[in-house]
């Protein structure tokens, strides 16, 4: 579904993702691993079109999107929920959830109503403060909002930036099970981690990144057995 | 005396609030001070003094069009001057926009200034000029209409940010700008409805404000800088703190002029800045507002 190839990305005179190549096929979890700094959000920012790669191609289902604008790449099914939350806190949980569907015309008002009560059915206490401002919500709750932001737009792919970041052990669990509660539903997820235990347990096969190229890949369920992870993450990669 | 100066506070003061509306709208999406906020305010002054003076329309239709020629112009500020500059520094954006002022400022003189007997002209009073009773002191019923007309913008626009697409998507560029690119929002047009949607207010506060004083391509600073100062009282950024900055300014600046000095009505807002940033930088809602985010 989406294909990543020979993307390399720049800020200003310093070459962050140098000639990264991967592929999130259809229905499937797809995790991209990595310590800090290693690139990982650079990726997810350039295929939401918020960054312009100097060379490579970004195709879903075989159309290239890469240089596209935000919105467009919305528009064609592809919504990121960011890395810490950034969810709109002087606004309530409806609103928030609202203008997660901002790209989908007036006239689909009743779906955009019933989708928002299946992001209720997933996350209950969204519904119970749906009045409230987004700020009143705990870290998990407002991660939980941000999903379901994104939910609203009917995504087909979906790029999580480190969804179990900042949460509780208890959290991080039912995160897990929203995630696989996604996929079961048929999403595609990207979904980017730094928490080898989550990635493990949801995803199908994943690359590691190091230094802004992939180091390798592994299948999902051999990850945690996997010894590169922990030499990748403490810096013992090629640079 | 005490009654007549609040009340002449309040009728200035929701003007200032209105100015100082559109001053935040800006802040707060772009994070940038509008230094020709106060020229456009001017602008939109002078294309009704054009429609109701010397083309002879109505009133009201006289402040639609300047309400129409105000967003016209904000739009024409975000694209000449916002946009170009986006990724530019603070300092850039702060020259750009003063350098944008006097261009209004020189248009408007070229077109409505240098008359005989200076720069300055007489917009007429849209109801009769002649004071009125009203709880035992007497106001001008232009005071009334500037109030009235003061609520009643405030009103609607509170309405437009809380309850319209367009609103909530100014709230939530405003709030993280990142996050409404990635909920597939345009944030550039909204950037453009909000400098359009700022200098509008401006425009609208200018046509009330007018008749009450003498419009002339200097009077946007003076206006600029009681907005300011209502902003920074408020707590920059807060909307609801820059309505309150309002009337505080507009009362604080009655009651100092009829009780002190006539000359610190024109000092005032100096003083406000002044005190509000040695004393409480944050302004009365900026503690608050941080908490909230």
């Amino acid at each position: 579904m989406l294909r990543v190839e020979h993307l390399s990305v720049w800020y200003d005179v310093t070459e962050v993702i140098r000639d990264v190549t991967f592929e999130v096929p259809e229905n499937d979890v797809v995790a991209l691993l990595g310590g800090n700094g290693a690139g990982k959000t650079t990726i997810l920012n350039t295929l939401s079109g918020l960054l312009e790669p100097r060379r490579g191609s970004i195709t879903i289902d075989g159309r290239p999107v890469e240089g596209w604008h935000p919105q467009t790449i919305v528009k064609a099914g592809m919504v990121q929920v960011p890395q810490g939350r950034f969810v709109w806190p002087g606004m309530s949980v409806e609103d928030n959830l609202v203008l997660g569907a901002i790209t989908r015309p007036r006239s689909e008002r009743d779906a955009i109503a019933a989708d928002m009560d299946e992001v209720f059915d997933m996350f209950p206490v969204l519904r119970e403060r749906r009045r409230g401002f987004a700020a009143s919500l705990s870290g998990g709750e407002q991660q939980m909002l941000a999903i379901g932001r994104a939910l609203m737009a009917r995504p087909r792919l979906l790029l999580m930036d480190e969804p179990s970041h900042g949460l509780s052990p208890l959290m991080v669990r039912q995160m897990v099970v929203a995630i696989r509660r996604l996929h079961e539903r048929g999403m595609t997820i990207l979904l980017v981690e730094q928490n080898v235990g989550v990635a493990a347990a949801v995803s199908k096969l994943a690359y590691v990144l190091v230094n802004g190229e992939i180091e390798f890949s592994t299948p999902g369920a051999e990850l945690a057995d996997n010894p590169d992870i922990l030499r990748s993450y403490l810096g013992g990669g090629r640079y | 005396m005490f009654a007549y100066l609040i009340a002449s506070g309040i009728s200035t003061g929701a003007l200032y609030a209105m100015v100082a509306i559109g001053l935040v709208l800006v802040y707060r999406s772009t994070g940038h001070i509008n230094f020709s906020h106060g020229e456009l305010f001017m602008f939109g002054g002078f294309i009704a003094y054009t429609c109701f003076v010397i083309l002879g329309m109505p009133y009201f239709v006289s402040l639609v069009v300047a309400v129409i020629g105000g967003f016209a112009l904000g739009v024409l500020c975000d694209r000449t001057v916002y946009r170009p500059l986006i990724k530019a520094p603070a300092l850039t954006m702060v020259l750009a926009t003063v350098g944008f002022s006097f261009l209004i400022k020189g248009v408007a003189r070229f077109f409505w200034g240098a008359r005989e007997g200076g720069d300055y002209v007489a917009f007429p009073a849209a109801v009769d000029p002649s004071p009125i009773p009203v709880g035992g002191i007497m106001v001008f019923p232009q005071q009334l209409l500037v109030l009235g007309g003061a609520f009643f913008f405030v009103v609607v626009f509170t309405i437009f940010f809380r309850r319209t697409r367009w609103g909530k998507m100014m709230q939530a560029t405003a709030e993280n700008a990142t996050a409404a690119y990635l909920s597939g929002i345009r944030v550039e047009r909204v950037y453009t409805m909000t400098w359009g949607t700022g200098a509008c207010i401006a425009s609208a506060a200018a046509v009330l404000m007018a008749p009450l004083t003498l419009l002339s391509p200097d009077v946007g600073f003076n206006l600029l800088l009681r907005a300011f100062a209502a902003t920074v009282l408020g707590g920059l950024g807060s909307m609801p703190g820059a309505i309150i900055g309002g009337f505080l300014v507009g009362i604080i600046e009655s009651l100092a002029g009829g009780y002190i000095h006539t000359g610190l009505q024109e000092v005032s807002a100096f003083i406000i800045i002044i005190v509000v940033l040695v004393f409480r930088p944050a302004g009365l809602f900026g503690i608050r507002r941080l908490r909230e985010t």
